[in-house]
């Protein structure tokens, strides 16, 4: 099972294969969509907004400096970008808070077609058995770089391992926790 | 280019992080990648439609220039004619030299004299 890290999949990108960005898409979709959700309460706005998001992080993307998580990176585009679209809403005088009418719509919508969408919420309890089964060594580097925000150079000064073995450490136990997590919700 | 490993990390990352919306479109992917392709579609239509005008523009100047010169080099030739010819006539009429000689010699006109 092949996890490209970001930096490669950016590389790649840049070297003019666009369809590899489709990766990048996929593993921060939820997490960028949750944070224009944030701002515009409304989640067919948040999943608008959010597409401009990666659309900008795509034209800039050669200017994303490697020493800096892409994450983050992204994370700024999406709270500027949904600052915008607040902005411009009040603008155009539709000053309108959430309407339980708007509400109403993203109900029927996730009732109506439970095919089309992704419900994290139905799958929450089956992550934290898979974490619980990870050797600590493995557990320690997920929590403190994906949860903590940790860079790999940081991770290597507080745990003294070496980049390299940080590196094939977190690989190992993204991979084992994917297989694990794909296995129990029957993705294949 | 179907990998799912990603959609499946990112479901992981956005459960262990407690960040996910109450759903998310299956779609959100593809279309955010539609609508790239779109993008770059669209530079590279601007780019050519660019570069057909510059080139057409440049053909025009060019063709302008060549007329306008080929114009020139033809009223100067016509011209150039004229004034040779003018040139002969009044050789012809100051240079009557041999004229009047014969004229005096002879006291008859030559063809020259003409």
């Amino acid at each position: 099972m092949i996890i490209k890290e970001d930096d490669e999949i950016i590389a790649e990108c840049l070297s003019g294969n666009t369809d590899s960005y489709k990766y990048l898409v996929e593993k921060y979709q939820f997490r960028i969509i949750n944070t224009c959700y944030k701002y515009t309460k409304n989640i067919i706005d948040a999943e608008d907004v959010a597409q401009e998001v990666f659309l900008k992080a795509y034209q800039n993307l050669s200017t994303f400096k490697s020493d800096s998580k892409f994450y983050s990176w992204l994370y700024r585009i999406a709270v500027n970008t949904s600052l915008n679209y607040i902005n411009s809403k009040e603008k155009r005088n539709e000053k309108e808070t959430i309407s339980e009418e708007n509400c109403l719509i993203d109900m029927n919508i996730s009732k109506d077609n439970p095919r089309d969408y992704y419900q994290l919420n139905e799958l929450i309890n089956t992550l934290q058995p898979l974490m619980d089964n990870l050797p600590d060594d493995l557990r320690t580097l997920i929590e403190l770089y994906e949860i903590k925000d940790f860079t790999y150079d940081e991770i290597s000064k507080k745990l003294s391992i070496p980049i390299g073995t940080v590196r094939s450490r977190l690989h190992r136990a993204r991979n084992m926790l994917i297989s694990d997590f794909k296995r129990i919700n029957d993705e294949e | 280019m179907k990998n799912k490993n990603y959609s499946v990390l990112g479901k992981i990352l956005g459960i262990l992080n407690n960040d996910f919306p109450p759903y998310v479109s299956k779609t959100f992917s593809d279309n955010v990648m539609k609508n790239i392709h779109m993008n770059i579609d669209s530079k590279n239509f601007n780019y050519k439609n660019f570069i057909n005008i510059a080139a057409s523009v440049f053909f025009a100047i060019v063709t302008a220039y060549g007329l306008i010169s080929f114009q020139q080099t033809e009223s100067n030739i016509i011209a150039q004619e004229n004034i040779q010819k003018e040139n002969d006539l009044i050789k012809r009429v100051t240079d009557d030299s041999s004229c009047i000689k014969l004229e005096n010699q002879e006291g008859k006109q030559n063809d020259e004299c003409k």
